[in-house]
Parts: structure tokens; C-alpha cells; sequence
């Protein structure tokens, strides 16, 4: 038997799906052929790194992905259990990644899901505001200086002083921009995602 | 416990429970053959909704409910190669990350972290049509024919791919395992 033929015998091998009388010929050539051992070998050591690589993306798996399908709401509070979870507020249930759950917050793309409660009320910012990442980073530098503008506006009418802290010292009126910022930028990456 | 067979021709006839049910026993399943497709995770999540998604919409179709488990991977399989194609038109092959080797050369440390750590840059270095069909095998533990079906092929093009695909496999790897046997 060539090493090539044992190989593909190997292979069968290791799927079990080699008859027992080709065995024994295979394990014979086996014992002399060093090149064909390695081969087992490795094949062998794959199999087994395999089954790791696998228990570990399947618990990594329980972590990321929804608890629940993309179901209708009313099929996931009547379903098996579902309704003893927590509903999050865009009408998905149960555990998500942190990274998921800011997604939701921040609106994530609209897509054909959203007709199921998908990330729903986050839709109207995302399906409205999606954008590049230049021009949502452009429009935040906007917002910024408009923000600026305005905290100076409301300082100078407030008597120059500015609002106060409760420290006393001047707090520059920037909330406004400190909100909108991240809010802009994330859009500008969710279209990526 | 019900049978896939007995969900799915549950679920095609309009119970939700019983696609709750399936989206339950498969999601993991499918996340691991996306990952292992298309190595990015955040798609790989993705394809395992838009899964579901397809699955709910063509239940009408599933014309063999025992056959459930080769219809909803070969759905993912469909959208890991559509995918793929995407992904393709936006980044040019000559700079797709070429590090398998260069890492297994210098591979050392603990024996089985290692090799976790090779044979999935060596997997994820594999052809496509090597990989699924491998991931199918050794990670879904799926038989020659349902493998066919899912990748619309025969048996014995099943078996002889499986094949071509370890030899590719130990090419790569033999290096970094015959410095470290
Ligand atoms: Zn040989």
C-alpha cells in the first residue's frame, strides 16, 4: 500500500469510517513508514486540539449570542421561560455581551430584523443618523464648537461668572456637547459593524 | 426530550416554542461554524441570527424535518460564503494576514494551549472548501452525508476533501509539531 493510500485510509480512520480488514494493512504499513506516522500524528493531535477549540467557542458562544432567537416579542414572553426574564428595553430578552447591550443603547444598524422589535427603538436614531465615521467625527467637532458657543452665550448672559460648582468653581457649560459626542462617533462605527 | 425531527415539523407548522427550542439546541452549534468559517466574531454572531431569521421565513420549505440539522447548516454555510465574497470585494487577498507560519515557527510553551493556538491559525489558513468541510467533520461531528448535503456534493467528493484537507492541514502544521513532538 502507497503512503498516499494509507493517508486516505488514516483519514477514514479517524472519521470511523475505515472496515476492520483494511485496518490491519494500514497499522502494518504504519510500523515502517515514519512519513505516514507523522501524519497520524498529527491528524490525531488536531482532533484533540479540535474538541477544545470547540467546548471553548461554544462557552464563549452562551456569553455572546442573544438567549433568544430573532422572535416575535409575543412568542419570546410566552416561550419557555422567557418571561421570567428581564426585558431589555429594546425587546430582546435575557443575557447579552456588554458590547451588545451598548449597541442597543446607542442604535445599532436597522436591518430586517428591526421588523421583529430588533434593537426597535433605538431605530429611529440609527435608521436617521447613519453615517460614515469622517462625517459623523466631523459633525461632532460641529456640535462641539455650536456647544461651545452656546455654554459662552449662557455664561455671558448669566453675568460672565459662568454657572458655578458646587465648589465653587466655574464649570464651562459643555454638557450639552459631552452628551452628543459619543453618541455621534458610536453611530459613525455602528455602520461597520 | 423532543427530537429535532419532532420540533422542526412542529415549528413548520407555525409553533414558536418548538423554533425557541431549536434556535436553543443549535445556536452554539451554528456560532461555532461561522467563527470557525469566517474567523470574525462579531459576524459570526450576526450569521447566527440572520440564520434563524432565514429559517423562520422558509419554514414553509423545510420539506424534511428529520433533515433539520443539514438544512439550517447548509443555510449557514450560504450566508458564510456570501459573506466571505463580501468581505473579499472590500479587502484585496494580497492583504489578507499571512501569520500561520511565521507563528508556528516559533511556537513554544504549554503543549495543549500551543496546539490550540496552531491548529487554529493552520485551520483558519485552509482553503475554504477544505475548512468547512473539516469544521463540518471535527467540530460538528457530522456524517459523510450530511456533510454532502449541506455542501450540495456526494460522498464520496465528502471523503476525498476531508482528505486533501488534512494533507493541507499537516503541511502547515508540520513544522511547528515536529519541533515540539
Ligand atoms: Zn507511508
Amino acid at each position: 500500500m502507497s503512503c498516499e493510500e494509507t493517508q486516505e485510509q488514516v483519514s477514514l480512520l479517524i472519521d470511523a469510517e475505515l472496515e476492520e480488514p483494511h485496518q490491519v494493512a494500514l497499522f502494518r504499513h504504519l510500523e515502517g513508514c515514519c512519513e505516514c506516522r507523522l501524519f497520524f500524528d498529527s491528524m490525531l493531535r488536531f482532533s484533540k486540539a479540535a474538541k477544545r477549540d470547540l467546548e471553548e467557542i461554544r462557552l464563549v458562544a452562551d456569553d455572546i449570542l442573544p438567549l433568544h432567537g430573532p422572535l416575535p416579542v409575543s412568542v419570546r414572553a410566552a416561550g419557555d421561560g422567557a418571561n421570567s426574564l428581564p426585558m431589555h428595553p429594546s425587546g430582546l430578552t435575557g443575557r447579552r455581551s456588554h458590547r451588545r447591550a451598548s449597541e442597543d443603547a446607542v442604535g445599532a444598524l436597522p436591518d430586517r430584523r428591526s421588523g421583529w422589535g430588533w434593537k426597535r427603538w433605538t431605530g429611529l436614531l440609527a435608521g436617521g443618523w447613519r453615517m460614515p465615521a469622517p462625517v459623523a467625527i466631523g459633525l461632532a467637532l460641529v456640535l462641539l464648537v455650536a456647544g461651545a458657543l452656546v455654554g459662552t452665550r449662557i455664561s455671558t448672559i448669566a453675568g460672565g461668572g459662568g454657572p458655578m460648582g458646587r465648589d465653587g468653581r466655574v464649570v464651562k457649560p459643555t454638557v450639552v456637547v459631552v452628551c452628543s459626542l459619543p453618541e455621534v462617533q458610536v453611530l459613525g462605527s455602528a455602520s461597520r459593524l | 426530550m423532543r427530537t429535532d425531527a419532532d420540533l422542526a415539523g412542529a415549528f413548520k407548522d407555525g409553533d414558536d416554542r418548538a423554533f425557541a427550542i431549536l434556535y436553543d439546541r443549535y445556536k452554539r452549534s451554528l456560532y461555532v461554524f461561522a467563527l470557525k468559517m469566517l474567523s470574525e466574531a462579531d459576524a459570526a454572531n450576526d450569521i447566527v441570527q440572520d440564520v434563524f431569521l432565514r429559517v423562520y421565513e422558509k419554514r414553509r420549505q423545510l420539506d424534511y424535518p428529520e433533515r433539520f440539522r443539514s438544512w439550517v447548516f447548509a443555510i449557514a454555510r450560504n450566508r458564510c460564503l456570501s459573506h466571505l465574497r463580501q468581505s473579499r470585494k472590500r479587502v484585496p487577498l494580497d492583504e489578507a494576514p499571512d501569520e500561520a507560519i511565521t507563528v508556528a515557527a516559533s511556537a513554544d510553551g504549554i503543549e495543549a494551549e500551543e496546539d490550540l493556538r496552531l491548529i487554529r491559525l493552520a485551520l483558519a489558513e485552509l482553503k475554504i472548501e477544505y475548512r468547512e468541510v473539516l469544521v463540518l467533520r471535527e467540530y460538528q461531528d457530522l456524517s459523510y452525508r450530511e456533510i454532502a448535503e449541506i455542501t450540495e456534493t456526494t460522498e464520496s467528493a465528502v471523503k476525498s476533501k476531508i482528505f486533501k484537507a488534512r494533507r493541507a492541514l499537516h503541511e502547515t502544521l508540520k513544522p511547528a509539531f515536529a519541533g515540539r513532538r
